[in-house]
């Protein structure tokens, strides 16, 4: 339970991101925050070409009971959404490291994310 | 904080717990709040509701106090009826709404929500001037809600003679003491067990052992499930501001009773409604509606529903407000129409 994946980086608002190439990115949500929210039914997807900056706001994700904010963890322009988690919100629960929300074109500042380690300290201090 | 008997029995099958007003409940177990939502539908689950508060008014004295406060007459019903209604203030407005359970010709035993037991006792005590003689003994019984379509066979090896609807039974049953109202809050046939705080653990496991089909469910599928089922959640569609008028639930103050609580010439100021939204978005409490760009209420109860696959909410809204024209939901700066539903949203 509340697996976390070695290569990704955190935010500690729970959402990680994994780099592709120089400046590509891959975002989403950790194994802990699909089990906080439990049965994911919606994710308020963004748009391509949305900007988004690391730290604030670009997705919310419902689940029975309640809606989530979901932070992004890297700064630039989104190239792909994942349209998949329009019909399927519950992937998301599924394989929380191997299903991505956005794909972003951009770059990452590590001093304001947590590595793997980091990120199970935090878990452990938190929770 | 409070827990239940059944507590340790939650907490060894990793259920996720919260603190419902100052109890330590199960939100859901690991099957999550859908399978738990979609067992009750088709087969059977079983919820620990020992939050729910229990009141004795016991004797002729007692009884009258009740007669004043309780907008259902006790003195229609008969011995094993339970009655849904409210208690009052003298203006109308609801401290609680409650089930009332005829135990005897001189007692009735009124189940209040748990949340609300500590301020029942307050305004009971105020109103009759520190000679309230409700006997609260709440903290030694816990109740368990047995519901789902399976249970209408099942019950029958614990309570062998059926039960219409809103009655109930007291007696031993398999060696407990219980009272088996067919009573719920989930739009399901089904069940509530109330016991001893000893034997509630012995109940869970024979209700559990009865079939494999029933599983433990959490505070979160009973709240998806009651909002399917159009039923209100005290806090939400209810509060001390509002009377039963209000929210569209005056068939349950009996019109010769109006009188005792400012209810008889009153209108109603708001109405409660039902809507779904048919674009991919969760109405949730709080969450504004206009009409014609002006504020006309607001979500009292908001949910996805399992069976539906669409957000439903129920709605407190302006009394004057015309149903036949759009009504908006706006959630996080977007509009969205509404569809208006006859309560409840699953017809059974």
């Amino acid at each position: 339970m509340n697996s976390v994946k070695e290569g990704y980086y955190y935010l500690s608002t729970h959402e990680w991101v994994k780099q592709e190439s120089d400046t590509t990115f891959l975002v989403g949500i950790s194994d802990f925050a699909q089990h906080a929210l439990g049965d994911i039914v919606y994710v308020a997807l963004p748009e391509v070409n949305d900007t988004v900056k690391q730290g604030e706001r670009f997705c919310d994700v419902e689940s029975v009971k309640a809606v989530s904010d979901v932070y992004s963890p890297v700064s630039g322009t989104i190239t792909e959404i994942n349209t998949s988690l329009e019909d399927s919100p519950e992937l998301l629960n599924q394989d929380p490291y191997g299903v991505w929300i956005m794909k972003v074109e951009g770059s990452i500042d590590t001093s304001g994310l947590l590595d793997s380690a980091a990120y199970t300290l935090h878990l452990e201090n938190e929770h | 904080m409070k827990t239940t008997a059944l507590t340790p029995w939650h907490e060894s099958h990793h259920a996720k717990m919260i603190d419902f007003f100052n109890t330590l409940l199960p939100v859901h177990y690991e099957t999550g709040i859908i399978a738990e939502h979609e067992a009750v539908r088709t087969h059977a689950g079983i919820f620990d509701v020992s939050h729910m508060g229990q009141l004795f008014f016991k004797g002729e004295a007692a009884l009258n106090q009740a007669r004043s406060v309780l907008s259902q007459d006790i003195d229609a019903m008969v011995k094993n009826q339970v009655k849904y209604g409210f208690i009052l203030r003298e203006d109308g407005t609801m401290v609680d709404d409650v089930l009332c359970m005829k135990t005897c010709d001189d007692e009735v035993l009124v189940i209040v929500n748990g949340a609300n037991i500590d301020k029942v006792m307050t305004y009971l005590d105020q109103r009759f001037n520190g000679s309230a003689l409700v006997e609260n003994e709440s903290d030694d019984y816990s109740v368990i809600a047995f519901q789902g379509p399976l249970t209408q066979t099942l019950i029958h090896s614990i309570v062998p003679t059926p039960l219409d609807y809103y009655t109930f039974v007291h007696g031993t049953f398999n060696g407990v003491e219980m009272f088996v109202s067919r009573t719920g809050y989930t739009g399901e046939h089904g069940y509530e067990l109330i016991m001893a705080n000893k034997d509630a653990l012995t109940v869970w496991e024979m209700l559990l052992n009865l079939s494999k089909d029933v599983i433990p469910c959490g505070l979160g599928a009973r709240d998806s499930l009651r909002l399917e089922a159009g039923m209100p959640l005290y806090g939400h569609e209810l509060n001390d501001d509002l009377t039963p008028l209000d929210v569209n639930l005056g068939i349950f103050v009996p019109k010769h009773r109006r009188h005792l609580f400012g209810l008889e010439e009153r209108k109603p100021r708001f109405k409660r409604i039902g809507f779904v939204l048919n674009d991919k978005a969760i109405p949730r409490e709080g969450y504004v509606l206009t009409q014609h760009s002006k504020n006309v209420g607001f979500v009292s109860s908001g949910t996805f529903s399992v069976t539906l696959k669409r957000g439903i909410a129920m709605a407190i809204i302006n009394a004057d407000v015309n149903l036949e024209e759009t009504i908006e939901c706006v959630i996080r700066n977007k509009s969205y129409s509404i569809e208006i539903i006859k309560l409840p949203f699953i017809k059974k």
